[in-house]
């Protein structure tokens, strides 16, 4: 009896998150374009609605309105499930968000692992599609996804290490708890390293070579149109909030802060991390795959390591 | 993670999944579907496709794979020490760090190797 509560606990939760993360992709599409409007010395969209507020939903109805076009000689089953696959694991990173002080979907005794293992899973999505597609920019699109994640999630999964180290919990709600000083503030290489790796593993510039426009087409979803095309973007916004908020649980001390309570100190960290997200998108140039793969394996890599014996000193002053 | 964890996160998963996909599925008696032979065709900038997207990987590949591998087990096997490390003696950290270190040393010894070069 408790099983099945349980079982229709988790399917509700994930029916709020999913809205959730479909209010934020929403949400999150139009401040991007404002932002990178603003960045480039234009208005952006102001037609639709009030200062254009209504903009994202009036291409959201379009969107589900297209034609879902599927190229001849593409692998139908894969062709289908590569969105899927992309979307769904970045929605199931939301279970050990803390979304505020104890707001969280269910607190899992290894919450740090889960978000970093599950979110992964994505990049098979973006592969699937790529080579499903039968196209020749998809398939350069889905072996560049490839390589970007191969070598960006060994310094993210690294500079977490360092953070559980101090805490000594694998608890995302535990760590937020212990947190007296900012792990920031202790272990400032880590959290570097943490927000330059998850721009990569979210595919956003100035590391957007596996859909870079100007260079192939749009990568892995050249191919893709209508609702199906949609997923990867609630999987690129959903994700974006997702590694802010990790980062404010882990880094920054959750909702601690003076004034103001917790639940809307947790907001404002997490949506100014989004911001610096968006501004570094505007801001920098693309990296080459070449430079992509240097700055991981010789910067990003011995940093997160340096990071790691940063850790085992603090452990060993606190102690 | 305990049974209780697991049930849950079935339930959730299956919300995730079934959502998306019944309104794929719902979608599509309304939205049109007028399939013909130039929409089928991979886009290539309006020219017929030049070549076949299934060919061989990058050479390259294989050495960032084999490393991501060691890197890969050895954060995992960090996981597994990392939460509890407060909790043990000093020995057991300065262990953990001969093993970061030892690991570190690699990575070194595929950097004087060449191979962390991409070409």
């Amino acid at each position: 009896m408790s099983a099945l509560f349980t079982f229709l606990w988790g399917f509700a939760m994930g029916v709020i998150l999913l809205s959730l993360v479909g209010g934020f992709t929403a949400g999150f599409i139009l401040v991007e374009r404002k932002v990178s409007a603003r960045m480039q010395m234009r208005i952006g969209p102001v037609h639709t609605g009030p200062h254009g507020l209504l903009q994202t939903v009036a291409d959201m109805i379009k969107l589900m309105m297209k034609e879902d076009v599927r190229p001849a000689r593409a692998d139908r089953v894969a062709f289908n499930l590569g969105p899927l696959l992309t979307a769904v694991p970045a929605v199931m990173s939301f279970v050990v968000l803390p979304l505020g002080a104890g707001v969280v979907a269910r607190d899992l005794n290894v919450g740090v692992l889960y978000f970093l293992a599950v979110p992964s899973i994505s990049v098979v999505g973006l592969v699937m599609a790529g080579w499903a597609s039968y196209d020749n920019y998809s398939f350069l699109g889905g072996l560049r996804a490839a390589a970007q994640f191969i070598s960006y999630e060994i310094p993210r999964t690294l500079s977490v290490v360092g953070v559980v180290v101090v805490a000594g919990t694998l608890s995302t709600v535990r760590i937020m708890e212990v947190q007296t000083i900012p792990y920031a503030v202790l272990l400032p290489v880590g959290f570097v390293v943490y927000l330059i790796t998850s721009v990569a593993e979210l595919n956003r510039g100035p590391f957007d070579i596996p859909e870079a426009e100007s260079e192939i087409v749009a990568g892995f979803h050249t191919e893709y149109s209508g609702l199906r095309w949609s997923l990867f973007f609630m999987a690129e916004y959903g994700g974006m909030f997702a590694a802010s908020a990790f980062a404010t649980v882990l880094f920054l001390g959750g909702g601690a802060g003076p004034l103001l309570p917790g639940f809307a100190w947790f907001w404002l960290k997490t949506l100014a991390l989004v911001f610096v997200l968006m501004w570094v998108r505007w801001t920098l140039p693309r990296f080459r795959a070449d430079q992509l793969m240097a700055l991981a394996w010789k910067g990003l890599l011995p940093a997160a390591l340096i990071n790691l014996g940063l850790a085992f000193v603090v452990l060993f002053l606190v102690r | 993670m305990v049974v209780g964890d697991v049930i849950f996160l079935l339930g959730f998963g299956m919300a995730v999944v079934i959502l998306p996909v019944a309104t794929l599925g719902v979608l599509g008696w309304f939205r049109p579907q007028l399939p013909e032979r130039v929409k089928g065709e991979g886009y290539e900038s309006g020219m017929p496709q030049a070549s076949i997207p299934r060919r061989p990987f990058h050479m390259a590949y294989y050495n960032f794979a084999l490393i991501f591998v060691v890197f890969d087990v050895e954060a995992v096997l960090l996981f597994a020490v990392a939460g509890v490390l407060r909790d043990l003696t000093l020995g057991a950290t300065v262990k953990t760090a001969v093993f970061v270190i030892l690991v570190g040393d690699g990575l070194l010894y595929a950097w004087r190797k060449g191979a962390l070069v991409w070409r």
